[in-house]
């Protein structure tokens, strides 16, 4: 269980990390996002469709949406720990890099920083979820190293762990999407 | 024949990796800088700057992770058809291969020299050029043949038959590859 927390720690550190890293530093001169920068027309960022479905109405669509998009980031943390954690740093250093160029963005265009964490913060626990899905990631990783070099196979506990944290971060997401698609966006 | 690993030092598989992981990454920036300096003006923004170092890095570390992770699902494959061996002793051999796709690249940087790439169509000019062409054979017959000459080094070390050596690396690559179509076609 140490090992896991441990695990947990520096995902978030991983994460972090670019996060600052991108908030610390402008790009004023480019006027752009990295969203803008890598998808093109006509295929739409994630947050662009967010935004759509929260504008037209359709909540469901918004939790659908929400909910899908942060699984599909826990599912490759976890699954990047296959790859001996690579996978779950690339994952969580983008995820970091990207929701700052988010905030950057949207302060960009008018809102304050105050308003944007009163905006995002009630809703904010969903990134504990993708936290621990980097803290699983390697964590699998480090049983992978284990069965190679220690000739040391995964336990009952192990496996618990694994089985544990994986329904908690389906949990923390269903709620937090629930959250920000019905209660706090309005 | 047997096989003495104890011969073998042991960093030797790990600096020839490397060495290939520097040339590959090297070579593929290479290629993806001549073509988006002439494609578009992203390679002038900083922000993509900073994504390519990233990429850089992270490159060199894949090819590391690639070449154990690889190993691992063929020295399972070796234990579960009966060979038995250390997977120390098959990381010393397996690395020692990628001297091959070292060699391979080293060629490729060379030719991709005498490449000048046009300012339109350049998917359709990387598909067509002679020089294009026989890089991307050199790549895959320099890789392949990593792969190929694993079979003996499974047949000897993990003292099974041909037969099962063959299917050590097979089964991993055509599992790997028929999980790679089933996600092309139904998941992504």
């Amino acid at each position: 269980m140490k090992n896991f927390t441990i695990c947990v720690v520096i995902a978030f550190v991983i994460w972090l990390i670019p996060f600052s890293f991108r908030l610390a530093i402008s790009f004023e001169e480019e006027e752009t996002s990295v969203e803008n920068v890598i998808v093109k027309e006509p295929v739409k960022g994630t947050v662009t469709n967010i935004f759509e479905a929260y504008c037209s109405g359709n909540r469901k669509e918004v939790f659908h949406l929400i909910f899908f998009n942060n699984l599909k980031v826990s599912v490759i943390n976890i699954l990047g720990g296959m790859f001996l954690g690579l996978g779950t740093f690339v994952n969580l250093a983008l995820n970091g890099f990207f929701a700052a160029d988010v905030f950057s963005t949207i302060h960009k265009n008018g809102m304050s920083w105050l308003e944007i964490v009163e905006y995002t913060g009630p809703h904010s626990f969903e990134m504990i979820g993708i936290w621990i899905s980097g803290g699983l990631g390697f964590y699998i990783a480090i049983l992978i190293f284990d069965v190679m070099f220690k000739n040391k196979y995964p336990t009952i506990l192990n496996y618990k762990i694994i089985l544990i944290s994986a329904i908690s971060i389906v949990l923390i997401l269903l709620f937090a999407a629930y959250v920000e698609a019905f209660i706090s966006v309005r | 024949m047997k096989i003495k690993t104890e011969k073998i030092p042991k960093y030797w598989g790990v600096s020839i990796v490397l060495i290939y992981s520097l040339l590959m990454t090297v070579y593929f920036d290479i290629v993806g800088e001549e073509v988006s300096s002439i494609n578009s003006g992203i390679a002038n923004l900083r922000m993509y700057q900073y994504i390519s170092i990233f990429n850089f890095f992270i490159a060199i570390v894949s090819a590391f992770v690639i070449w154990v992770m690889s190993s691992l699902l063929f020295h399972l494959v070796s234990i579960l058809l009966a060979g038995v061996a250390e997977f120390k002793d098959f990381l010393k051999y397996s690395g020692l291969l990628y001297v091959f796709p070292v060699i391979g690249f080293s060629i490729c940087l060379f030719l991709f020299k005498s490449v000048e790439i046009p300012k339109d169509n350049i998917e359709i000019f990387l598909k067509s050029n002679k020089t294009m062409i026989v890089i991307g054979w050199i790549i895959n017959i320099s890789s392949s043949l990593c792969f190929v000459l694993l079979i003996p080094v499974i047949k000897y070390l993990y003292k099974v038959s041909w037969l099962k050596a063959i299917g050590a690396i097979v089964i991993p690559i055509g599992a790997i590859s028929l999980l790679g179509m089933f996600f092309t076609e139904f998941v992504l």
